[in-house]
């Protein structure tokens, strides 16, 4: 009996999260203009479309180039962390490692605008550096201890063989380490970069005229008012997340395993 | 190879400080440094000009206490963001319990993998689709007046009803991984035992079940409360006038360039969230003491 009443409920949870994302894949086919329901045609009109409006088409290069800088700056900064934290004992480690999960918790507004406020003050121009930034700040936190988890499982007896063989510090860190815990690394990588891609907040209040991101287009089309077009943006992008982060799933989940 | 010898000649030390500065520097220039100077900024003041006027003075402070909107606003954002936490932990904890109870193992993690990763999918683009669901010409409506149930669509989409249902979609994942983690770490012959005394299933759920996964929901809500009163991106594209959470107040202190202003607001904000952290670390601490835990 509890058992019948708990999975209808739980089916009913997963209704929930699956359907508005279905009806916006749905209702990108519609042919009409006005997104409303039933949908009489379907085709892909709203796709072609889609790959003629330059502007929207020149945000998506923007977000991806963001996108690729901050998840190579924030995976770097991420995987010296971690090896600072799993590897070291150094005073005010607990404190350092409090630091690194606050941007987590901090509301993402709150961020935005101390940034805002802080480029301003040192004269440093908002634009598309601002944004890499914002992200690389966003994103960080989760790298860190994605990278944390990873190295913590590294079997450190390959290192020694290598130390033991002649090869240098250096030497032992590019061709054992980060080999060893590559899918750690391509997890944070994907990772961040699903935060960057989708990231609103923080991009608008640190973007200027010409860096305009893929979310903050998007926003702007909403706000004046809701095209089809804007169902086709989303569905690709819903696409491309899913796929990213199942291939970080399943890269951190063979190592674990 | 130079830096490879000269790496080694510097030691531990060195190292260490290589692998740490770069991270360190990033998080005090980009997240400590910003925060201190909005802490700051909301004690300077802005004159006729728009020009900034650095000053000691508590105007900002003063503004925001003599006003009903900014507290009454705040209050409702707490409110909002109390109801959405309550709301995801009613989804999240029976459908944890479910999972962690008559699911096999093989499947658990992929049926949690299957909540989670649609969370990853941009803020903007989910809580859009909710337009479709809940707007006028949306699914909730059509359904409802095809049956015949209602003749005019419910006006549900900017309201603050629209704003709650939004952050539980946008928040569930927040409050579900630390839930489920709690229960599947459940110890079951605890639970045996109590039954073999002669609890009843409410009994054993208030009295070992419920202490021993209380970490887990306390996590779950805090991840879950903090970021939701602080949401910008859910009240604006749900919410309308009557959803209006704190945040947009913020945004439109900065939008009129009261930077002095938007950054009181902003740190009343921050001071309200420590303070919750705060209550929620002392109640932890003495329902600790008082189970006799750790």
């Amino acid at each position: 009996m509890t058992r019948w009443v708990l999975g209808t409920f739980t089916l009913l949870v997963y209704a929930m999260v699956y359907l508005p994302i279905a009806l916006v894949v749905i209702t990108s086919f519609n042919q009409d203009t006005i997104t409303t329901l039933p949908i009489e045609h379907l085709d892909t009109r709203w796709y072609a479309e889609l790959f003629q409006d330059t502007k929207t088409l020149q945000s998506l290069w923007t977000s991806l180039q963001v996108g690729i800088v901050s998840t190579t700056v924030a995976t770097t900064l991420g995987l010296l962390s971690a090896l600072a934290i799993v590897r070291h004992n150094f005073r005010g480690k607990s404190l350092f490692m409090l630091l690194t999960v606050m941007p987590m918790l901090a509301p993402g507004i709150i961020m935005g605008v101390s940034l805002l406020l802080f480029a301003r003050y040192i004269g440093f121009q908002t634009g598309f550096v601002a944004v890499l930034l914002g992200h690389v700040l966003l994103s960080l936190p989760y790298c860190t201890f994605i990278l944390i988890s990873s190295l913590a499982r590294f079997d450190r007896s390959l290192e020694e063989a290598a130390r033991g063989l002649g090869a240098g510090e250096l030497s032992v860190l590019w061709r054992v380490t980060l080999p060893g815990i590559m899918p750690g690394i391509i997890g944070a990588a994907l990772f961040a970069f699903t935060i960057s891609i989708g990231e609103f907040v923080v991009s608008f209040f640190l973007t200027s005229a010409g860096t305009t991101t893929l979310p903050i287009r998007i926003y702007s089309i909403v706000k004046v008012g809701i095209t089809p077009e804007i169902n086709a943006v989303s569905t690709l992008i819903l696409v491309a997340t899913v796929l990213l982060s199942a291939t970080a799933l399943s890269l951190t989940w063979s190592k674990r395993n | 190879m130079e830096t490879a010898i000269a790496l080694r000649r510097v030691g531990a030390h060195g190292q260490l400080a290589c692998l740490l500065l770069p991270p360190l520097l990033t998080l005090l220039i980009l997240f400590v440094a910003p925060i201190s100077l909005m802490a700051v900024y909301g004690f300077w003041a802005i004159d006729e000009n728009y020009l900034i006027q650095p000053s000691l003075q508590l105007t900002q402070y003063e503004k925001i206490a003599g006003d009903p909107l900014y507290l009454g606003t705040l209050a409702s954002s707490a409110g909002m963001a109390l109801l959405t936490t309550i709301g995801s932990l009613a989804l999240a904890l029976p459908l944890a319990y479910y999972i962690v109870r008559f699911v096999s193992p093989r499947w658990r993690v992929l049926l949690v993998l299957a909540l989670i990763v649609p969370g990853w999918v941009s803020v903007l683009i989910r809580t859009y689709s909710w337009n479709l669901v809940i707007g006028e010409a949306g699914l909730m409506n059509w359904l409802l007046m095809s049956a015949g149930v209602i003749d005019e669509p419910i006006k549900l989409l900017f309201t603050k009803t629209s704003v709650v249902i939004g952050l539980i979609y946008i928040y569930l994942p927040y409050m579900l991984v630390p839930t489920y983690a709690s229960i599947e770490r459940l110890d079951n012959s605890v639970l045996e035992a109590a039954e073999n005394l002669g609890a009843d299933p409410f009994r054993r759920f208030l009295y070992v079940t419920l202490p021993l996964i209380a970490p887990g929901i306390v996590a779950g809500c805090v991840i879950t409360f903090i970021p939701a009163v602080g949401e910008y991106v859910v009240p604006n594209m749900l919410g309308g006038l009557k959803g209006m959470m704190y945040g947009n107040l913020i945004t439109t202190a900065f939008s009129n360039f009261d930077w002095p202003f938007g950054a009181a607001l902003s740190m009343v904000l921050l001071a309200s969230i420590l303070a919750c952290l705060l209550i929620v670390g002392r109640f932890l601490d003495v329902n600790r003491s008082m189970l006799g835990h750790e």
